[in-house]
């Protein structure tokens, strides 16, 4: 009987033991849960925020993938333009130099030099894809641009939480980013101009206004 | 009156080809800016009957070199043909605004280049 009753003080005892264990726990994580709960608070609107960066990004992301196809594109049309030209402008140079060797005349010496000077006009015309591709590089720049400055204002609003700095820290860190870092992805977003999505126009059209 | 056109191109690969296409087509006096602000200075010194400029370029961009160009008492009447790669409705209507004479859209051949100088000149002439 006594060894029953000290059983039960002895159980009673560790029970208190426990409850102050998860006393002193509850003391500890009480806070976090206030901070956790202001977090969950505050970042609603701000994945709502995310969602909109991610797919605004997302709807701009094939207007750079275009300009980087059609620069494939000029860049492809152009080369094989000019190795064409080149081709046949060698070709052409070869008869020329047997038959100047040879003395022999087919007559069409003034023809072949015409059209080498076509082929040398042509590739010349053709070099101008590299202004061409320059600017449509400029626009790729832009598309990317627009979509780092959404992500930049995504982290800074992140960075405006009123959540305990340190808890903020280590959630920029999981992120990959430091106070530093943003710092300067913000000073760099400052010295970047906006631009805008046009409609094209033919030279056709352009001809019909002048006319 | 024999034709001295300025080239105005912020890229030295499309003056180059503007020039030799010129140099081709028969027009051997011409003259080179790298952007509006140095074509203007060249335009002041007089001399310059014909302008051929690109509108994206650093310092003075094209639109604004023919804004000014119109403005100017003294050289407002300057033939102007804008060679860009700028090719969106809006924008030509804008340079059209601001008074150019032509646009040729990047990348031109010389048959273009040669018929929309000589289309302007032609204006130009009955204009008088
Ligand atoms: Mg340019």
């Amino acid at each position: 009987m006594e060894k029953n009753g000290q059983n039960v003080q002895q159980q009673v005892l560790e029970r208190i033991e426990q409850l102050k264990h998860l006393f002193l726990l509850g003391q500890e994580i009480l806070p976090f849960l206030e901070q956790l709960f202001i977090f969950l608070k505050e970042i609603a609107p701000l994945m709502s925020e995310l969602s909109r960066s991610v797919f605004e990004g997302s709807l701009r992301m094939p207007e750079a993938t275009n300009e980087i196809e059609s620069i494939h594109a000029k860049t492809s049309d152009a080369t094989f333009r000019i190795l064409a030209r080149t081709e046949q402008l060698l070709a052409d140079l070869e008869t020329l130099r047997m038959e100047l060797a040879s003395g022999e005349n087919t007559g069409q010496w003034a023809e072949k030099v015409d059209r080498a000077h076509e082929a040398v006009m042509d590739i010349m015309t053709s070099l101008q894809f590299h202004d061409i591709v320059t600017q449509k590089l400029a626009a790729v720049r832009d598309v990317l641009t627009r979509v780092q400055n959404q992500l930049i204002e995504l982290f800074e609003s992140f960075h405006r939480l009123e959540i305990d700095s340190n808890l903020k820290r280590n959630l920029m860190a999981a992120m990959g980013i430091t106070e530093e870092e943003l710092q300067r992805l913000v000073a760099l977003r400052n010295h970047q101009p906006a631009a805008k999505p046009e409609v094209s126009i033919s030279q056709a059209d352009i001809d019909a206004l002048f006319a | 009156m024999e034709l001295t056109i300025l080239v105005v191109d912020d890229s030295p690969t499309m003056r180059r080809i503007i020039c030799n296409t010129l140099d081709r087509l028969g027009y051997k006096n011409h003259v080179e800016a790298e952007n509006g602000q140095q074509a203007w200075e060249l335009i002041q010194k007089g001399g310059i009957n014909f302008l051929l400029t690109d509108w994206n370029m650093p310092e003075m961009n094209g639109l604004e070199l023919v804004t000014t160009i119109r403005r100017s008492p003294a050289h407002k009447d300057l033939p102007i043909i804008m060679i860009t790669t700028k090719g969106m409705t809006e924008e030509v209507l804008e340079a059209v605004k601001a008074g150019v004479n032509n646009y040729i859209v990047k990348p031109f051949t010389p048959e273009v280049l040669e018929e929309k100088i000589k289309a302007v000149l032609a204006k130009m002439a009955v204009a008088r």
